[in-house]
């Protein structure tokens, strides 16, 4: 889809088609059940997935005994305001203590933030304005109360689309704090002389640019910029940067018990791209496609393991004292 | 040798030979394996625990391991269900326990770390909160290894 908004011949917006399609069968009550679990979930809990904030603090103190390293929450007056995606918290705390280490070595300070850690906007994915308004207004009073200069975007989709691009329009006012994704913020880091990593991973290297980081985000350069600091042997799919082929699991394919078939049969692009240039690990930055990556990885006894983006430059970061 | 603090604990399992690290990884993880009862990571968990594993074994429980893991994902907009997420990082210890080591990873540390956010997942499904003494049962694990 988003593809076909990059190449239609008489520019028809067709992500904003398919916008205005969602919030109809949203208003009629015809969205899919699965992700009217997660609005939910969102709006009594806070997060689609059911994540509360002891869960965060657990998460928070298993990466604390993981990498000997402080995560702030609440901190007033920090730099940055790191978001985090339910998938991040479940499936992927390791990105957590990623962030902690890469913060320390810059010297920046950030905070993680009670209430409102979740950047999943649930509201934008079933075409609820009024929800994603709701979702987005909790990171802005959180982001106000705290007086940080800028609030982070973890490696979620469409969560930083809904902060990043339409969070302003929804709330009806600029920002007082910027917003970026972390591979942004990494890729400012690396410009600064901020990110001194160490050694490269040797093995064949390919990346996943994210649909809504590359083709919606703009964020292309920085991926890849931040891919040769660290790998000797980073190659290009064919097809990579602003056109690269969904993972499968966008538009919240990955979100419906419906979507499994449609994801596998979708993912048989990406099998070509990886296909043509037979990687050893594919990089990405994006917790939803990784995880898509790798049933689609399995599906099809592709052995390629799946490494985030963050994770991977935090991996080279020296031990303190090193 | 007495182990009372994670600094010393890494340190430890850091010096230990890459198949020593596997046979005490699969100890830390057999201690919450009841929080997966899966057959693959049981399977893991049995060649990573003897001496004489080849690598053709490694490769075939590896292999197994990890589809366990990637079944164990929860899916974007799921209800979280604390109990089977503890499945997830067992088999995440698992895969651990028995795959192939990166230069300089402490493949018994992260196998540990694992098993301790499974414990941990547990802790919460239950409702008990985030406190659990999985890393002083960790400690205690390593010693008696040591001491045998």
């Amino acid at each position: 889809m988003r593809t076909l908004l990059a190449v239609c011949p008489v520019g028809n917006d067709i992500v904003y088609m398919v916008r205005k399609f969602r919030e109809g069968m949203s208003a009629s009550g015809n969205a899919p059940v699965g992700i009217k679990g997660a609005v939910n979930r969102t709006v009594t809990i806070g997060s689609p997935m059911g994540v509360k904030l002891p869960a965060v603090k657990a998460q928070m103190k298993h990466v604390e005994e993981d990498y000997g390293l402080p995560i702030p929450m609440d901190a007033e007056g920090a730099e940055y305001m790191v978001m985090l995606s339910s998938m991040e918290i479940i499936n992927f705390p390791e990105y957590l203590g990623a962030i902690a280490k890469i913060m320390n070595q810059a010297g920046k300070t950030w905070t993680l933030c009670s209430t409102a850690f979740e950047a999943t906007n649930a509201g934008m994915q079933i075409g609820n304005s009024d929800l994603a308004k709701l979702l987005v207004s909790r990171i802005v009073d959180g982001a106000e109360r705290l007086k940080v200069k800028t609030v982070i975007s973890p490696e979620c989709g469409h969560a930083y689309t809904a902060l990043r691009w339409e969070g302003a329009n929804l709330i009806g006012r600029p920002f007082t704090f910027q917003v970026k994704h972390i591979i942004e913020v990494l890729g400012e880091f690396q410009e600064q002389g901020l990110l001194k990593t160490e050694g490269f991973e040797t093995d064949r290297l390919t990346f996943h640019d994210p649909c809504q980081l590359a083709r919606r985000g703009g964020v292309i350069k920085q991926q890849r910029n931040l891919m040769n600091q660290v790998a000797k042997n980073f190659v290009e799919m064919p097809d990579a940067g602003f056109m690269n082929w969904c993972c499968g699991g966008g538009g919240g394919a990955s979100a419906i018990e419906e979507g499994e078939e449609l994801r596998i049969e979708a993912f048989k692009k990406k099998k070509s791209q990886l296909d043509a240039v037979k990687p050893d690990r594919l990089v990405t930055a994006c917790a939803n496609c990784r995880i898509v990556l790798e049933e689609g990885l399995e599906h099809y006894q592709m052995d390629i393991p799946v490494v985030g983006l963050t994770e991977m430059i935090a991996e080279h970061i020296p031990e303190k004292g090193a | 040798m007495a182990i009372s603090n994670d600094k010393d604990f890494k340190a430890t399992l850091a010096g230990l030979p890459v198949a020593r690290q596997r046979q005490v990884a699969a100890r830390f993880v057999q201690r919450v394996f009841d929080l997966s009862k899966d057959v693959r990571v049981k399977a893991a968990l049995e060649v990573a625990g003897r001496a004489d594993i080849s690598d053709a074994e490694l490769t075939v429980v590896s292999q197994a391991a990890n589809t366990a893991r990637v079944e164990s994902f929860t899916q974007c907009g799921k209800e979280t269900d604390w109990g089977a997420q503890a499945g997830l990082f067992v088999a995440k210890a698992a895969v651990a326990c028995v795959g192939a080591p990166a230069p300089g990873s402490n493949l018994a540390w992260d196998a540990a770390m694992q098993a301790r956010m499974a414990r941990t997942c547990q802790t919460v499904a239950t409702g008990e909160g985030t406190e659990n003494r999985e890393a002083e049962e960790q400690y205690r694990i390593l010693e008696a290894f040591l001491n045998q």
